[in-house]
């Protein structure tokens, strides 16, 4: 008897075992999105400290407001500059835009993360651009995005989380680091110019969250600071 | 001696030729906001649009303060020549009225007078940097508001923050008047030598546009000569707006714009101590 019932649970595991393996692309995304979903809007103040090359600034620090599905407002006392991918890793935008294929499934300190390349669903007059995302299997937030927007040109972004309210998993801390290669611009250079920024990184502190207090559509569209 | 400046003020705050420059600056300044106004934003995210690729870019980079940087850049090529104007008349319009005789049959030493007419000089030459300074920068924060100052140069860009602007702009017009009494002193010098104004105003003006095309000329035989060259320091004030301030830098333009006045104006001195006064 107890042969019988090791060797049920053996193939109960086994079973289980391998829908686990057949999850595919489209369902980690699907998993990514509902925990996403779970926030309508929230605000949070961004500390962001560029180390960029030929490109002189001092630490920016900006509030910033987001409500569902991509609503966006920037409220800044001065300069402030942000990678834009920043804004791309809403999961819904991720699922609307391109078309992911699972290529790796690996354990990281306990985790199962999923490494996902995105590709851009075909659009008129719009380059192909190429995702590389790693999914936190359990937490299922984006742990790492590598963005390819051209040949040459590559932007790493890796993120940190907290948990706020005890509920929502919203990052701390991101860092990106990126290279687009050279500047080509040859008059400007023969006139002494060393060229614009191409090479850098920066480091983005979150902090001060305020998760679903319903914010008003009307922060999103009162300033043009606004990106929606 | 405060009597003799004094009078050298007045003097030369009669003339009609004085308002000339604050007129043409008063004039310009507002013609560049006007123009400004329909095209200056464009040209910022022109000097952007590679970084826009990447990054989304927030902030009210087209400003005031933009503006003043922008004027302050335009203008020290045809300051000098507002400057020559007044400068270039101190003491050749006093041959051309015949006025010479008269004022140096006071019992007043000729290096008084000439003190008194060179510190006038100066004066004007300061009132016209501040009225450029002023203008521009009052009617640039009242039009385009404020904001952090984008400045870029060969180095890269550089984003200064609005809280330090204030101090950056009274260096850079600081800087800019001591360029510009090199051009008075200049000015002042060759107005020794004739009778009539135009001469100074048109030979500093030559000597400016020589000095400057050897200053930029990229070639080995004159580097040594550049140093020395009042045009090379010229652009001493754009150093205002570097992060961080190069002192050394500043220090050393300023002690060769320093030697240079100092040098016209002892040649002045000398030349008006001995001259002979026939008119």
């Amino acid at each position: 008897m107890k042969k019988y019932s090791t060797i049920i649970v053996l193939i109960i595991f086994s079973i289980s075992l391998s829908f686990a393996q057949q999850i595919t692309a489209q369902k980690i995304m699907q998993n990514l999105k509902e925990h996403f979903d779970a926030i309508n809007d929230y605000t949070v103040t961004l500390d962001i400290k560029p180390n960029i090359e030929r490109f002189n600034t001092k630490e920016m620090r900006l509030r910033l407001f987001y409500k569902q599905p991509d609503k966006v407002h920037i409220e800044s006392k001065g300069f402030v500059m942000i990678p834009r991918q920043l804004f791309e890793t809403n999961p819904s935008q991720l699922l609307s835009k391109f078309d992911p294929i699972l290529i790796e499934t690996k354990k990281d300190s306990g985790r199962t993360v999923y490494v996902l390349r995105l590709l851009s669903k075909p659009e008129k007059n719009h380059p192909a651009l190429e995702n590389y995302i790693s999914i936190d299997g359990e937490r299922w937030v984006i742990l790492k995005l590598q963005s390819i927007p051209a040949e040459g040109r590559t932007i790493d972004i890796t993120f940190d989380y907290i948990t706020v309210d005890n509920n929502y998993i919203l990052p701390s801390l991101m860092n990106a680091s990126f290279n687009f290669g050279s500047d080509d611009d040859a008059i400007a250079k023969m006139k002494g110019f060393k060229g614009m920024p191409t090479k850098g990184t920066i480091e983005i502190r979150y902090s001060d969250y305020q998760v679903n207090k319903g914010l008003s559509n009307e922060i999103f569209e009162q300033k043009k600071t606004s990106k929606e | 001696m405060l009597n003799l400046i004094y009078w050298e003020l007045f003097k030369t705050y009669s003339k009609w030729r004085t308002y000339i420059g604050f007129i043409a600056v008063g004039v310009l300044i507002p013609v560049i906001m006007w123009i400004m106004s329909y095209s200056g934003e464009q040209m910022i995210q022109r000097q952007l649009r590679s970084l826009q690729k990447d990054f989304f870019i927030s902030g009210n980079l087209f400003n005031g303060w933009v503006i003043g940087q922008l004027i302050m850049n335009g203008l020290w090529v045809h300051v000098p020549a507002l400057i020559a104007l007044v400068a270039g008349d101190q003491l050749s319009g006093e041959a051309t009225g015949g006025t010479f005789r008269l004022i140096l049959i006071r019992p007043v030493s000729r290096t008084r007078i000439l003190n008194a007419k060179y510190f006038a000089t100066l004066l004007y030459t300061a009132s016209l940097v501040l009225f450029i300074g002023g203008l521009s920068l009052g009617l640039g924060l009242w039009i385009f508001g404020s904001g952090d100052l984008i400045a870029i140069d060969r180095e890269g860009i550089s984003i200064l923050p609005e809280s330090e602007l204030i101090g950056r702009f009274f260096l850079a017009y600081a800087l800019a008047m001591w360029t510009m009494f090199v051009v008075a002193t200049l000015a002042f010098f060759i107005s020794s030598f004739v009778e009539n104004a135009i001469g100074p105003i048109i030979t500093t003006m030559t000597v400016i546009v020589i000095f400057l095309i050897v200053s930029n000329l990229p070639v080995e035989s004159v580097e040594n000569i550049k140093p020395f060259l009042f045009t090379t320091q010229i652009s001493v004030w754009t150093e205002a707006f570097k992060d961080p301030y190069d002192w050394s830098k500043i220090i050393k333009s300023c002690a060769a714009l320093g030697i240079n006045s100092l040098l016209f104006y002892s040649a002045t001195l000398i030349i008006f101590k001995r001259k002979d006064i026939l008119s």
